[in-house]
């Protein structure tokens, strides 16, 4: 197919009075413009001129401009298959249309069938541009926002049909259309019969197995329920020979009551006996008990006084020697406090001695050196002296301070004075004639310095030197030549190098006191009035020398340290003997109380004694109650065997038991009777079942269950197998016929997507892209790659479609979500693609982006004041 | 002369359930007719006594209304009928089928619930009742004739000398009976009409059953001779339904036309059961016509078909048209290309989907 658009005009269109369009280049046309600028009802009139009916009021009324009156027109040219034609349409008043060719028109409805037929349309009475309605140019030709969308959804089974017919002549290959299209959706179905999608049982075959399983239970129950009388009448026949005979066992087991109940009473009676004596036995047991329970306490009571009167004699004694022990020890006491004394007396004297020894030693010492303290304090003397005439001559002197004082005010005045120089300007007036200048007269060849001034020359010109603050600053000088004189005045010298003079004088004096305070520092560091005071102390100790004691000091002192030693012993000892006095104090003291409280004790029990009857009595009553106890045991021991004999305490259980079996013997009578009476009811209604019947009916069911699954197995088996069989070869054909569309792409496609391979899957052939193991459905990729892919599809199926000739492929603003680089990547694509196969017009509001598209043809629309309303 | 109508194995209460809807039920009530057949039979031959040798319900356990339903038909008859219990009816309990028979029953039914002779028109019949299904011994070893008196002897069980290797229970030595001078052995328990000797026969069920079994439908007409020479046997038919059994070879379309003349040839076709088990390959032509003959036999009674054992063999003719486009072509060529069962099983079906003009 060869179609190529020309000419597009349009008046009263959705706001634009009248716009052309054209002619358009074979290759790359370019329409740019802002937004409202009129492109997209530009690029809708396409559809209208050449696929959409004339036809229809409410439908079209959005055609007309608002508030216009003026009837909606569109026309085209266009080439198809190298034959030029021109289609002509208006619309809401006498709507109409109109084809030309070569001479040759035809009018509304054969227009719109002549134009259906040579463009492929299915209909002639198109209301909207919808892709169920207008085939293959759906996919071709993209409304705004419509780039993004899977190329398969907007293509109708008729576009689909147009691009499997255009790659079937391109690769001869067929998919067998609709035909194959049904077929395998009627094979689909057959197998949806039996296996959902992904090959799990459903349906009529997990039904049928089900069905199956369900019988074979079933069939089970049934059989069950079958052998039930067999059961039934075996319980009964259980039942019988329990209740055959029982009634003889009853009456024995009656019988064997009576006996039990003779046996029973004779033992009762045997047992009240038993229990009398035993009641007379336990009476003398406690009497017996108690008295022997008073003569015990008697006995204790004569053992206890006989214990305290030995204890009593064992105090009395203890004390007698603790006394005895006590007299010696006072007396130990008494010669260790003697002693003692004695040893005090000694170290009194021993330390008077070394007094004495001490006083005579210092006495003599000090005589030893009065005359060199002397000489110290003679010589510290001096210095002392040469010190104090030092420091007062440099007391006298100027200090650092005065003349840092004096060196600033020098400075000071230097700098007034600098100050005043450099103001005074360097002008001088040389006479060169006897002249008189503002009074003063100058010598021809006399030379004055001029200072600011006014100069009158006479007759000539009035000269005016003007210096710089020159009064000011010969007041800072007359300033700091008074402050100069006023501090030398006070610091006592007439200039500042008298006074660099004093300061220099003061120095070498502060040098001296430094050198006497040293001297004396080593002399007398204790300070000269303190080596007075010595000097005085020790010539005091030399005039007083004592008499000489005959020891020294060291032997006065050895004494008293020996004196000293044996005090402390002897006040040791004299404090060891005091203890055995006291401890022995302390245990006389102790053993008094015992003795007194041992008598006390025994006063007491002589009490409870003389209270209490006579040993030898008690001693008899016991003798009695003990003969009385033996008798009432043999009473006891007699009644038991008679008991015993009896049956004892087996007797009335046996009974008890006796009477339990017949009780349970009737009981089972009871029991058997009624459950013989329900299992004869049981079998008389289950006989009248008809059970036979049931498990026929179960069997057969499950007879045709199994059948039924078996066919179905069958029928599943060829269904799954044709299907497979039909999958595998369809997509084999598929791939074979979509071929073409990948092998165009395939250039395309790495300057976008690198490393990327273009599938087309499914049964709507949706574009996918493969990148490594990683697979990205259509819609998962993002807006921006979506609108790339979907636009290098759409152009690959213009090309497919085109074959040796052309087709159309119109995009309006299809690139919104493409970035810059990638923009200039489609531009090249759409050029490439418009040299091979594909007229491309281009709609946009980015009209620099697509500078660089370099169009064959380009038109831009103006602003917005086009749209008439 | 004593004229006796020999029968058993009535099998009354079984379902037939593997038969659909009515087609059940009919065969169902057709042994109860069978019944009242033979009392007709009974009249319209003047005899003197009925026997049933065995199984007269098809199980202990069938219900309250199948006995009402046996008693209602056993009135019919105008002579004594002995009843001897078989394998399937064998329950002495009072809740048996056969004791609960007897007790709604005229008093000319008898039940031989124990092994004890009765004569009736001054000949002895001398029951061998079954008391439980099976028996490893000769249920009927103990049976001694009348001395000086027609005796005939009712069993139910396997003739020995045709059990011979085989592990039958309630096997009976007939030979032994007859020696032992019984005028007459009436045997029950096989279905087919069966006459062993002068003086011994298997009556055969009055119904058939079921599909396979043959010489079915029949009583037999006895006549003892009062010199005591061998009885006068004669066939009499009650069997009403045909049970017709077609295990089919087909390789071809002549086959399946035998097959149509086959069924077309079938009488009573409201009163007959088909079952048609058919195996081989046919070409698709064929196929069809199979299945249309198999569409066209819904006059039978009930016509039961297995065609699963036929396989769909293309003839070349059939496959130069079979020539669907594309890929469906390709399907084609690729299920013909293994011929196993199962890709021509495919191919069948895809025939079925493919539009008339590519088939």
């Amino acid at each position: 197919m060869k179609l190529i658009l020309r000419t597009l005009e349009v008046w009263n269109w959705q706001g634009l009075e009248h716009e052309v369009l054209g002619p358009f280049d074979d290759g790359l046309n370019l329409i740019d413009g802002p937004n409202e600028s009129g492109k997209s009802r530009l690029r809708s009139a396409f559809d209208y001129a050449l696929m959409l009916t004339h036809r229809g009021q409410g439908k079209r009324a959005h055609l007309r401009s608002k508030g216009s009156t003026g009837t909606p027109r569109v026309k085209l040219d266009f080439e198809l298959d190298g034959v030029a034609y021109t289609v002509e349409k208006q619309f809401l008043d006498k709507p109409t249309s109109k084809l030309t060719c070569s001479g040759q028109t035809w009018l509304d409805e054969e227009a719109l069938a002549r134009l259906a037929e040579l463009l492929g349309l299915g209909s002639t009475k198109i209301w909207s541009p919808e892709a169920s309605q207008t085939g293959v140019w759906s996919l071709l030709w993209m409304r705004q926002g419509e780039s993004g969308e899977t190329p398969d959804a907007q293509a109708s089974g008729e576009a689909a049909t147009t691009v499997q017919d255009a790659l079937a002549r391109q690769t001869g290959a067929v998919v067998a259309g609709a035909v194959g299209q049904e077929v395998l959706e009627r094979a689909r179905k057959e197998y949806g019969r039996f296996r959902s999608a992904n090959g799990q049982p459903r349906g009529e075959l997990a039904a049928a197995s089900t069905a199956l399983s369900d019988a074979e239970a079933a069939c089970k129950e049934a059989e069950a329920a079958r052998t039930a009388p067999q059961g039934v009448a075996s319980q009964l026949a259980s039942v019988e020979a329990t209740l055959e005979g029982i009634d003889d066992r009853i009456a024995e087991r009656e019988r064997a009551v009576a006996e039990a109940q003779v046996e029973a009473d004779a033992a009762k009676e045997a047992e009240h006996q038993l229990r009398a004596t035993r009641a007379e036995v336990e009476t003398a047991k406690e009497k017996r008990k108690r008295l022997a329970h008073r003569l015990g306490q008697v006995e204790a009571l004569h053992a206890r006084t006989a214990e305290l009167e030995a204890e009593r004699r064992d105090l009395e004694a203890g004390r007698v020697s603790v006394a005895a022990s006590q007299g010696k020890a006072i007396a130990r006491l008494e010669t260790a406090a003697a002693l003692a004394e004695e040893a005090e007396d000694a170290l009194q004297t021993a330390d008077a001695l070394v007094a004495s020894a001490e006083a005579y030693e210092r006495a003599v010492m000090a005589r030893g050196t009065v005359e060199a303290q002397e000489q110290k304090v003679a010589d510290a003397g001096r210095v002392t002296d040469a010190l104090k005439n030092a420091e007062a001559g440099a007391a006298a002197c100027l200090t650092r301070d005065t003349l840092d004082e004096l060196d600033a005010l020098g400075a000071t005045l230097q700098h007034a004075r600098a100050e005043l120089s450099a103001a005074t300007p360097p002008l001088a007036v040389t006479a060169h004639a006897d002249l008189v200048l503002n009074g003063i007269a100058l010598a021809a060849g006399e030379e004055r310095s001029l200072r600011e001034e006014t100069i009158e020359l006479e007759g000539l010109a009035t000269v005016r030197i003007q210096g710089v603050a020159l009064a000011a600053r010969e007041d800072a000088v007359r300033d700091a030549e008074r402050r100069l004189g006023q501090a030398l005045l006070v610091a006592g010298v007439d200039s500042i190098d008298d006074a660099r003079s004093s300061y220099a004088r003061r120095q070498a004096l502060e040098s001296e006191c430094a050198q006497h305070r040293a001297r004396l520092e080593v002399l007398v560091p204790e300070g000269l009035a303190a080596a007075i005071r010595e000097l005085e102390r020790l010539e005091s100790l030399a005039e007083t020398l004592p008499a000489d004691p005959g020891v020294t000091v060291a032997v006065a002192r050895a004494q008293r340290k020996e004196a000293n030693s044996r005090l402390r012993e002897l006040r040791a000892g004299r404090d060891a003997a005091r203890q055995p006095v006291t401890e022995a104090a302390s245990g006389l003291s102790g053993l008094a109380a015992r003795v007194e409280l041992a008598r006390t004790q025994a006063e007491r029990v002589a009490q409870e004694l003389e209270a209490l009857p006579a040993q030898e009595e008690f001693q008899g009553e016991l003798g009695e109650a003990q003969a009385e106890l033996d008798g009432r045991e043999a009473l006891a021991a007699a009644a038991q065997q008679r008991f015993d004999a009896a049956g004892g305490a087996a007797a009335p259980k046996a009974l008890v038991r006796a009477l339990r079996a017949v009780e349970g013997l009737r009981k089972t009578q009871e029991d058997a009777r009624e459950r013989r009476a329900s299992l004869r009811g049981n079998l008389e209604t289950i006989a009248g079942q008809d059970l036979h019947a049931r498990v026929q009916e179960a069997k057969a069911e499950a007879e045709r269950a199994r059948d039924r699954l078996d066919s179905v197995k069958a029928s599943d088996r060829r269904a799954t197998r044709l299907v497979e069989v039909l999958e595998h070869h369809h997509a084999q054909a598929r791939d074979r016929l979509m071929a073409p569309i990948i092998e165009r792409v395939a250039p395309w496609l790495p300057r976008i997507f690198p490393q990327s391979e273009l599938r087309l899957e499914g049964a709507k052939q949706t574009p996918t892209l493969v990148t490594g193991a990683i697979t990205e459905h259509f819609a998962e990729l993002s807006g921006g790659a979506r609108e790339q892919l979907g636009i290098m599809v759409r152009t690959a199926i213009g090309q497919v479609i085109a074959g040796e000739g052309r087709v159309p492929v119109v995009l309006d603003d299809a690139l919104v979500n493409t970035d810059h680089e990638r923009l200039g990547e489609m531009l090249s694509v759409l050029d490439e693609a418009s040299a091979d196969g594909v007229q491309v017009l281009v709609f946009t509001c980015h009209d620099v982006d697509y500078d660089g598209l370099g169009a064959h043809y380009r038109h831009s629309l103006d602003k917005p004041a086009l749209r008439l309303a | 002369m004593t004229r006796i109508l020999h029968t058993s194995d009535w099998h009354l209460g079984r379902r037939h359930a593997r038969l659909p809807g009515d087609v059940g039920a009919r065969a169902r009530e057709a042994r109860f007719t069978a019944v009242e057949r033979l009392a007709a039979l009974a009249t319209e031959h003047e005899v003197d006594v009925v026997v049933v040798c065995g199984d007269v319900f098809d199980d202990d356990l069938v219900g309250n209304e199948v006995i009402q339903r046996a008693a209602d038909a056993l009135a019919n008859f105008g002579c004594p009928v002995l009843l001897l219990p078989g394998n399937h009816d064998s329950s002495s309990s009072v809740e048996g089928a056969l004791p609960r028979l007897a007790a709604v029953s005229g008093a000319h039914v008898s039940v031989f619930f124990e092994p004890e002779p009765v004569e009736v028109g001054g000949t002895w019949f001398h029951p061998a009742p079954l008391g439980r299904k099976h028996y490893r011994e000769d249920p009927a070893a103990h049976l001694e004739p009348t001395p000086n008196a027609p005796s005939v002897a009712l069993v139910h069980g396997a003739d020995k000398t045709r059990s011979a290797g085989r592990n039958d229970t309630n096997v009976i030595d007939v030979e032994a009976l007859v020696g032992k001078g019984f005028d007459y052995v009436a045997l029950g328990d096989w279905h087919c009409q069966l006459v062993l000797g002068p003086r011994a026969a298997y009556s055969g069920t009055p119904e058939q059953a079921r599909w396979g079994e043959r010489d079915t439908g029949h009583a037999l007409l006895v006549e003892l001779d009062e010199a005591g020479g061998p009885p006068m046997l004669t066939p009499v038919a009650s069997g009403r339904l045909k049970w017709v059994d077609l295990p089919w070879e087909l390789q071809s379309a002549e086959d399946v036309d035998a097959l149509a003349a086959q069924l077309a040839a079938v009488p009573e076709r409201s009163s007959t059961l088909v079952r048609l088990r058919a195996t081989g390959a046919l070409s698709m032509d064929a196929l069809a016509a199979l299945e249309a003959l198999i569409a066209e036999s819904d006059t039978f009674l009930s016509m039961e078909s297995d065609i699963s054992g036929v396989r769909l063999a293309p003839t070349e003719a059939e496959l130069s048209h079979m020539t669907p486009p594309g890929f469906l072509g390709d399907a084609v060529r690729a299920l013909l290309e293994t011929r196993n069962d199962v890709d021509l099983e495919a191919l069948t079906l895809l025939n079925r989907f493919l539009p008339e003009d590519n088939r």
